[in-house]
């Protein structure tokens, strides 16, 4: 199992509190999976999962409690400063809101720039061509390069974030709900343009998002996370055609499809979800899960394969 | 009366320093009783500001330049700011996208559902209480009575917009607008807030007007469907009729452009162009610079809702060789 | 392949802000006079020597014999008990009193950005160390504290400006820490950091201009208290002294001869007045104008 990206055991606890009480937020609690390269892994999950911690534990910007994550045959976490500084230019990150990700008080060519001029000694005209053309390799005009952010729309901010990503030609890209503030025909638009890239570019992603219609279009595998842990895992279609876990049966059940023929009103699911600083004992889903026993309270069930690359961590499905 | 809300012709400016935005362009709606209708629409579309509108909430520099909103019968636009008071949270009542900003975080829930509630029925401290209590098991808030002294910061967003529907279900309004109501949630909770939704309608009667981006969400809950674009309304219908044969292009565009749990992953649909500066419209179809169908007509006449199915309207000058013009969809 | 780009091409955008800018000027009266009062002082910061009809008298004329004569048309604001023509010594003041709150907010900003961006992005031990210093220099009345600085390192306007900068820059430390902490969970800052960039550069490109605004605003007020606590320290004699024609100073000697010879110590109390009030009213309406959701 070794792809271009590999997690082991991941792990990444949050510590607060006091002398007089700690409590620990236990973010993602051993999470495994592994991104083959030129393909695209997706990572679903409702708020508070932890896919947001994963992938900053990935890129860096967060140390990890315990676990490994390799990349191209590299332990991230054991390189020294100068090996990590030229990884960071191998993989990158395109964040959630457009408004947000770049800095307003910048021009669109210094922020595409900024990754060029912190690793490389590339400067003046040969700077902005490159920059130039990182804009229209996006679909937008490169001599909008002068402009501010707050003078493009949402899509076109997010496009100039997936130009600062590509600035460095890296190997892997986070996309952590890449389209989620967008409108739907803006979303199409970004959409299109990541597959046109990771085919140009022979790019492999992490697509981290909570719409699993996006995330079905996008991905070749699927992990799915609740409460710090991945509960089922496989390829997309399968896991969507046929899932086995409840909550992943939940949560496709409660995905409102566009056919109001096939809609189907029932609520699987019932109770919000469990915060992550007291998950439940045992099964952390058992308490939304209408299947939920005695043993599930008392023994964490573990990812186990029950067919050829599909995995699922339940005590009633069997291999 | 079939409609209980009845919105003609509503044009709605926005004076900025850039200009004047003709947010709303002549937007005809009508919203039957007892049905939920949604009103579809990307960001920029006016679908919030028809919303305000009926609640005259509009925030400055924006004024209802022409137009008329009948609720029952009666003109909202000529109500004094005084009767609007009264219309507000007991004739119609309005809720939000996000929870957590929408409840004043520094009061309880009992004493905002109880301000609500005392506001617009003389009732005294004992039965105001009792009143509350029971709009919170209503919309199946766990333990109701302890939840009247938390904190919005202590519930969780689903139980957050669960108390905000309490609010605006609490004087049984004939009209509930939900302003993408479960656009914040995680889906597991949106499909309980929706189901929710639905089942109070149809217990309470309730006139529901249900905002979103979302064709989903809308397929799943509403009888009939409006889609807006650049603050017109380019196609209304029963939501089955609408979904399935969509007449607009920019209907049909949208919905094309929706990825879809299938196998075969194609490129999405695109619709060409971006939305217009509607400090300057364009001509004619608002929609005609992105229309890959365009006519010359279209850049010179705005199209009328004309029926293209049993009461199912669209403003396109490709059907208008069918029935004349609508007025009230 | 670039084209070569014209100037207004480059700075259209800048051009725009500009624009809208001087627009939501024009809408606030108050900041219009404001403005009107900041240029008007700038004026007569600037050119004072060559419009002082007596230039000699600024500091050391001595003309016993016109002594105290009251405003007339050769001396508009009337003469001290030296003879000096008022008028000039209050023209000249608007130099002293403006370099004085200049330079004493240029200092106290920079100091105070500066450890309050770094206070505010590292957090810890150096967010402690720093608040903890700030907290000692906000407790005591500040004007009290500059007193005692200025009064030990002895009485000069140079050493009050110094006095007065050393007792600021907690305010201006605690103003940027805040914007600091919530700034720094921004995404642009994520991905700076996601990129490699030094915090050094972090702080200097992406967490400083982005707390311009409330520093701006701030420094624009102080300056206003700048000019009144140089004056109150003149005043109190461990400011400017004897002979510099420095508000406070001309204030606190004409208090002697109020109210007979009234004019000695009002002309220079009112353009404290006017000094501050233009920097008020000026701090005010670019509080408005720079906060990013009033505009658009």
């Amino acid at each position: 199992m070794t792809g271009l990206l590999d997690v082991k055991g991941l792990r990444k606890y949050f510590v607060y509190g006091s002398l007089l009480g700690k409590t620990i937020l236990r973010a993602v609690d051993g999470v495994d999976f592994s991104i083959e390269k030129g393909k695209t892994v997706g990572l679903v999950g409702e708020s508070g999962c932890g896919k947001t911690t994963v992938a900053r534990t990935i890129l860096g910007l967060t140390e990890p409690t315990a676990g490994e994550v390799v990349f191209d045959g590299r332990d991230l976490f054991s390189l020294e400063k100068q090996e990590m500084m030229k990884l960071r230019s191998e993989m990158q990150m395109v964040f959630q809101d457009p408004y947000t990700s770049l800095n307003p008080r910048l021009t669109v060519e210094k922020i595409v720039s900024e990754p060029i001029t912190t690793h490389t000694k590339l400067r003046g005209h040969q700077l902005r061509n490159r920059v130039q053309h990182l804009l229209e390799a996006v679909g937008l005009q490169g001599d909008h390069s002068r402009r501010y952010p707050h003078e493009f729309s949402g899509g076109q901010r997010q496009r100039i974030a997936i130009a600062r990503a590509l600035a460095l030609n890296p190997k892997f890209l986070i996309l952590d709900e890449p389209t989620s503030s967008l409108d739907v025909s803006v979303q199409a638009q970004i959409l299109n343009l990541l597959r046109e890239l990771q085919k140009t570019y022979d790019l492999t992603y992490l697509f981290i998002s909570h719409n699993l219609n996006v995330v079905h279009y996008m991905s070749e595998r699927i992990c799915v996370m609740y409460l710090g842990k991945i509960v089922e895992e496989g390829p997309t279609n399968d896991v969507f055609e046929d899932p086995k876990h409840p909550y992943t049966q939940a949560l496709i059940a409660a995905i409102p499809i566009a056919k109001p023929r096939h809609a189907k009103m029932d609520v699987v699911i019932s109770g919000d979800v469990p915060s992550p600083a007291n998950p439940p004992s045992g099964c952390r889903f058992r308490t939304r899960c209408s299947l939920a026993v005695e043993l599930c309270s008392e023994k964490e069930p573990a990812l186990r394969k029950i067919e050829f690359d599909r995995l699922v961590a339940c005590h009633f499905v069997e291999s | 009366m079939e409609n209980i809300l009845d919105i003609e012709d509503l044009h709605v400016h926005f004076h900025t320093y850039e200009g004047t935005v003709h947010a709303l362009g002549g937007v005809n709606l009508g919203l039957r009783r007892r049905e939920m209708l949604g009103l579809v629409g990307e960001t920029g579309c006016g679908k919030s500001v028809c919303a305000l509108s009926v609640l005259r909430c509009i925030p400055e520099p924006g004024r209802i330049a022409r137009g008329r909103i009948s609720l029952d019968g009666e003109n909202l636009l000529e109500k004094t700011e005084e009767e609007m008071r009264a219309v507000r949270g007991s004739k119609v009542s309005m809720i939000f996208q996000d929870p957590t900003s929408s409840l004043n975080p520094v009061l309880t829930v009992g004493e905002q559902l109880l301000d609500v509630i005392t506001t617009h029925q003389p009732l005294s401290a004992k039965e105001a209480r009792e009143n509350a209590v029971e709009i919170l098991r209503t919309v199946m808030l766990p333990d109701p009575e302890p939840a009247l002294k938390k904190y919005p910061h202590q519930l969780s967003r689903g139980m957050r917009q669960r108390v905000m529907i309490a609010m605006a279900l609490s004087c049984k309004p004939s009209v509930l607008i939900a302003d993408e109501p479960t656009t914040a949630l995680d889906v597991t909770v949106q499909a309980q807030i929706l189901h929710l939704i639905k089942d109070l309608q149809a217990k309470t009667e309730t006139s529901i007007l249900l905002i979103t981006h979302d064709v989903g969400v809308v397929a799943e809950t509403c009888d009939r469907v409006a889609v807006m674009y650049a603050g017109k309304i380019v196609e209304i219908g029963d939501v089955i009729s609408v979904l399935e044969r969509p007449k607009h292009p920019y209907t049909v565009g949208l919905l094309d452009s929706i990825p879809k749990v299938q196998k075969e992953k194609p490129p999405l649909g695109l619709i060409k162009g971006t939305l217009p500066n509607l400090i300057d419209p364009p001509s004619g179809c608002r929609f005609h610079p992105r229309c890959a169908q365009v006519m010359d007509v279209c850049r010179a006449k705005e199209p009328e809702l004309v029926e293209v199915g049993r009461g199912h309207c669209t403003a396109c000058f490709l059907y208008s060789h069918r029935n004349s013009s609508v007025k009230n969809p | 392949m670039t084209e070569p780009r014209s100037f207004i091409h480059i700075h259209e955008s800048e051009l725009r802000e500009l624009r809208y800018t001087f627009y939501l000027v024009r809408k606030s009266p108050l900041t219009l006079v404001g403005l009107i009062l900041l240029v008007f002082s700038l004026f007569f910061a600037i050119t004072a020597p060559y419009v002082a009809p007596y230039p000699t008298d600024i500091e050391f004329g001595v003309h016993l014999e016109r002594r105290l004569e009251a405003p007339s048309l050769t001396h508009p604001f009337g003469t001290d008990d030296l003879g000096r023509d008022i008028l000039s010594r209050v023209l000249y003041g608007f130099r002293i009193s403006l370099t004085v709150g200049l330079v004493v907010v240029a200092i106290a900003a920079t100091i105070g950005v500066f450890l309050g961006a770094m206070a505010g992005y590292a957090g810890g031990v150096v967010d402690e160390a720093i608040m903890r210093i700030t907290d000692i220099f906000l407790s005591v009345p500040s004007l009290v504290l500059a007193l005692a600085i200025a009064a030990s390192l002895g009485p000069s306007l140079t050493n009050a400006m110094i006095a007065i900068s050393l007792v600021w820059w907690p305010w201006y430390a605690r103003l940027v820490r805040g914007q600091t902490l919530s700034l720094r969970e921004l995404d642009f800052v994520e991905a700076a950091r996601s990129i490699g960039v030094s915090t050094y550069k972090i702080l200097l490109r992406h967490i400083i201009p982005n707390c311009i605004a409330p520093i701006i605003v701030q420094g624009s007020l102080d300056v206003g208290y700048a000019i009144l606590t140089a004056a109150s320290l003149g005043f109190l004699g461990v400011g400017a002294q004897p002979p510099a024609a420095e508000w406070g100073l001309m204030v606190s000697y004409g208090r002697l001869f109020f109210p007979s010879w009234w004019w000695v110590a009002t002309f220079p109390g009112l353009a404290i007045f006017i000094g501050v009030l233009g920097f008020n009213l000026l701090g005010d309406g670019l509080r408005d104008i720079l906060d990013p959701r009033l505009r658009r």
